[in-house]
């Protein structure tokens, strides 16, 4: 390692340490602030739904189709907000009578230059109406995401090249990809943040039915920069979406949302998650009965940042599976403490090369994914993608590696 | 980050236990940041309680403009500037002011607990120029981009990259042997 990666490495996994008493009285500080807070000002307004456009692939889609949706149904609103002031009350109403959307629709890659069909199933939180309950997304043919309100579960299906296998990770909670629903809270969000945005009323080229075509550029949040809500004036609900990521409207829309319907008929078993055949799955509630059986599991890793944890768990589980370490190597990868040592018999590693990549970094209902480059004893140089899981305990925030996705070593 | 946007919904909709989740995902490093930045316990320990005590009087403030981690260390960094600035006022204050100056007394009990290797890496920090310090502390412990701290300290990328360069060098050497 350089001089300048060493030093920033020391800097970077230097930590400090809290004294407990003191932890919990600044808290209980702080908790007495909001409360007091609260007091004042009962009304609290929900955060700004622009800022749900995330920054992972996959969430950017789910959320993205909700949010559009969403902002069509505002801009109803700020129609009729110009005229008589029922409207705004009639459509808030109108929203609370929405308890199940389906959207189909497609993203666009331009890197690949490819089309992806995607279609989306929500239903509303029975708790809370802004957020979705039962959820399903499907993206092509390669990544389903269900997550089941009677369960409390989250499945996510995800198909890997490499190395080949299909990954089911399932969750505990509704960690679905797309959580905003469409809701009388969500106006007043859109109604601060929407930018430049112009009516156009034309009728639908297919279907003859009189429509206004909204455009409007949002706040600069992430790769979201210029909509489309094309809005129905019988029925006042969104038929067609679209977003780009250029403000300027260049080339094809990246999503495109061409099917919205309101309430539609569930299919059965739409949210019942069904096993693809051969699939690896990685259940997180082992991982969360383990470390709750046996303290002391896991490395500490309380203060980093997702990405800075993970790399600290793979560093220190191979330098332990490398230096044959096994009962480190077992407090790390607790799941496989009975085989651990048989893993790597006959050819083992003998050096970590690299951490070139990580995926599902922070994307819920999932586990992060840290490819390392090994070389073996033998010479030749591999892959292994470790499962990395990040948990709080009662000792503090701990990583563990869940497993490898695949072999041990591929490539 | 979805999770982060969740927290912030939920705070924001006025649920304390997703402030206290803020709070424990994010008070160590919000304390080794105000504590790389400022020589004296107390003060960066007074920066981080300050920090969350406004934060919960005013979530309306929390808009995710990237992350959560980089918003905190942001409010972190600017108090810690404050409270710099203060420091070096009273320093050349007169003889009056003196006691505020003196020393850095743990008194009965401190939030950030003495650690061998941060207390070397704080000694080392403390002979960086402030500017330098900012850079190197904002960039490998509060994760910003070096053209958010410029923007944040008012000069050009190519001058942060410089302090960030100069200050890394200077560790390497304060701490040469020890790393």
């Amino acid at each position: 390692m350089e001089p300048k990666e060493r030093i920033e490495r020391f800097i970077t996994d230097t930590n400090v340490d809290v004294h407990g008493d003191k932890d919990r009285e600044v808290l209980r500080d702080v908790l007495r602030a909001h409360r007091e807070f609260k007091q004042k000002h009962e009304r609290q307004r929900h955060p700004p739904i622009w800022r749900s456009i995330m920054h992972t692939r996959t969430t950017k889609l789910a959320t993205a189709a909700t949010v559009i949706l969403a902002v069509g149904l505002f801009l109803i609103a700020s129609n009729w907000m110009t005229r008589p002031a029922w409207a705004l009350a009639q459509t808030i109403e109108a929203l609370k009578s929405v308890k199940a959307i389906h959207i189909a629709g497609r993203v666009h890659y331009p890197d690949r230059q490819i089309d992806v069909a995607i279609d989306i199933w929500a239903t509303a939180s029975s708790d809370d109406p802004s957020l979705s309950g039962d959820f399903f997304y499907r993206e092509g043919d390669d990544h389903v995401c269900v997550a089941s309100e009677r369960e409390n579960l989250t499945y996510v299906s995800t198909r890997h090249e490499a190395p080949a296998v299909t990954v089911v990770y399932i969750t505990e909670g509704l960690n679905r990809r797309g959580p905003v629903f469409p809701s009388g809270n969500m106006l007043e969000e859109f109604k601060s943040a929407a930018q430049n945005w112009q009516e156009e009323y034309r009728s639908d080229p297919v279907t003859g039915k009189p429509c206004v075509y909204v455009t409007f550029s949002g706040p600069a949040v992430n790769t979201a920069r210029y909509w489309l809500i094309q809005i129905d004036l019988t029925t006042k609900l969104p038929v067609r979406a679209a977003v780009w990521f250029d403000e300027n409207r260049q080339g094809p829309a990246h999503f495109e949302y061409s099917g919205i319907t309101y309430n539609p008929t569930l299919p059965a078993g739409l949210f019942e998650f069904s096993m693809p055949a051969g699939a690896q799955v990685v259940d997180s509630r082992k991982i969360r009965k383990v470390l709750v059986e046996t303290p002391g599991l896991g490395l500490p890793v309380g203060g980093l940042s997702c990405e800075d944890a993970c790399e600290k768990v793979a560093q220190a589980y191979w330098q332990a599976v490398i230096a044959q370490d096994w009962p480190t190597a077992r407090k790390l990868r607790p799941l496989a403490s009975d085989k651990l040592s048989t893993l790597y018999t006959g050819n083992p590693p003998v050096e970590l090369l690299g951490i070139p990549r990580m995926n599902h970094v922070g994307d819920p209902g999932t586990l992060v994914e840290v490819t390392t480059v090994i070389k073996l004893k033998d010479g030749t140089t591999h892959k292994s993608l470790l499962n990395v899981d990040l948990r709080d305990t009662a000792v503090g925030r701990v990583g563990v590696v869940a497993g490898t996705i695949g072999p041990e070593f591929y490539e | 980050m979805l999770n982060d946007v969740l927290l912030i919904w939920k705070f924001r909709s006025g649920d304390s236990d997703a402030l206290a989740k803020i709070y424990e995902d994010h008070r160590q490093n919000l304390l080794r940041i105000a504590a790389g930045l400022l020589n004296q316990t107390g003060a960066a320990e007074d920066v981080v309680h300050d920090v969350f005590v406004q934060l919960a009087q005013s979530p309306q403030r929390l808009r995710l403009q990237g992350n959560l981690r980089s918003f905190l260390a942001t409010c972190v960094v600017n108090r810690a500037r404050n409270a710099n600035k203060a420091a070096q006022r009273r320093r050349t204050g007169g003889l009056d002011q003196a006691e505020a100056i003196v020393s850095d007394n743990p008194g009965p009990e401190r939030w950030i607990l003495d650690n061998e290797r941060f207390t070397r890496l704080r000694n080392a920090l403390a002979e960086l120029p402030y500017e330098q310090r900012e850079v190197v502390v904002l960039h490998l412990q509060g994760g910003a981009k070096f053209r958010d701290i410029a923007k944040s300290q008012g000069v050009s990328i190519n001058t942060v990259q410089s302090r960030y360069r100069y200050g890394l060098e200077r560790l390497r050497s304060l701490l040469d042997g020890e790393v």
